[in-house]
């Protein structure tokens, strides 16, 4: 069985060294993409980065990736075994927890690895379950946007526009400045 | 038929992958304009269908956030974002996220009487995002915000929720 590890264009050290750790006894033939990471595995393939995965999720039985959204629906589509992680270091790292939360209460597709530390039961009960293929979610903004676009506007007076710009443009200045300092949570 | 004129604001990383998604579901019927990032290199190389692309300097924070850094970075890149709408009078400002869209949007809007599009990535199930928090107040009825978790509505009761791209 050939298992693909990505972790797209961050790091992920945490998911690399238990995959490192656990290669030894799983027997599989393990590939990994480390992103801009500075660990470099002992037991398994690895390259950096490459501009395209698709190669290397054909040539994959089971694909373990990070939860970025964009990778996500990437591997849904593929149809192939996948457990995703959430790398909760990022700028912002509760948002690929509440992501992958969400997906995998909607769909089957896919299992979400609450804990690094238990990923080989998690690897261990991918190889025996069946992973339904994955539906993809009904979209109609585009619909809703050219309604939107087929609205007409009111004229409005251009004096009064150019003091709203002034009065809009600093408020938002403050806005900025505001969250900046009170910096990310 | 003229083709209208629809400005497109992409991000970078998974925000110009919903945002291209979006631009060729809606198809070849308008004139696309991109405004890019200058720090960008990759999101230029994936759009498809054809249209002009403008770089406008990065105004995205991420560690340092001190006062005069936020001054000396969004001067430079208020008047070139000035410059480019002035050249391309959008109808529509489509945007979401992150940083760089921020006065883009207020300028268009009160510039040049633009209507603006924004919605919120397909990460947010829960909360807000940084841009979508902060442009939100300039929202009026003439404009749109779209959200694409149920659950989100919550925060954003303004909003309007589409479905899911992706």
């Amino acid at each position: 069985m050939v298992i693909f590890v990505t972790v797209g264009t961050g790091k992920f050290e945490e998911l690399i060294k238990e995959i490192d750790r656990i290669a030894p006894k799983l027997k599989d033939k393990i590939i990994i993409q480390i992103g801009s990471g500075n660990y470099k595995p002992k037991n398994c393939k690895w390259f950096k980065f490459a501009p395209n995965l698709q190669k290397y999720y054909k040539q994959a039985t089971l694909i373990i990736a990070h939860g970025g959204p964009g990778t996500v629906f990437e591997i849904l589509d593929t149809g192939k075994k996948f457990i995703a992680c959430a790398n909760r270091d990022r700028t912002d790292p509760l948002h690929q927890v509440e992501f992958l939360e969400a997906i995998s209460k909607e769909s089957t597709s896919l299992l979400y690895c609450r804990n690094i530390s238990q990923l080989k039961t998690y690897i261990e009960k991918a190889k025996k379950t069946k992973f339904k293929k994955y539906k993809k979610a009904t979209c109609w903004m585009d619909m809703e946007v050219k309604k939107f676009i087929k609205l007409k506007t009111k004229k409005v007076n251009k004096l009064n526009i150019l003091l709203e710009l002034i009065n809009n443009y600093f408020t938002l200045m403050k806005i900025i400045i505001k969250s900046g300092s009170k910096n990310i949570e | 038929m003229i083709k209208q004129n629809i400005a497109v604001v992409l991000g970078s990383g998974g925000h110009t992958r919903q945002m291209l998604q979006l631009v060729s579901k809606l198809g070849n019927k308008y004139k696309y304009t991109y405004l890019i990032a200058n720090t960008d290199k990759t999101s230029e190389k994936h759009i498809k269908i054809q249209g002009k692309v403008y770089k406008i300097k990065d105004t995205r924070l991420k560690t340092d956030k001190s006062i005069l850094k936020i001054i000396l970075k969004y001067i430079p890149s208020t008047i070139q974002a000035i410059f480019v709408l002035n050249k391309i009078k959008p109808k529509v400002i489509i945007a979401c996220g992150p940083a760089m869209c921020l006065h883009t949007l207020v300028l268009a809007k009160y510039l040049f009487g633009t209507k603006l599009i924004f919605f919120e990535s397909w990460v947010r199930v829960h909360n807000k995002s940084i841009s979508g928090r902060q442009i939100a107040p300039f929202f009026t009825k003439d404009d749109l915000f779209m959200v694409q978790w149920e659950s989100l509505l919550k925060k954003h009761p303004y909003a309007k929720f589409v479905g899911r791209l992706g």
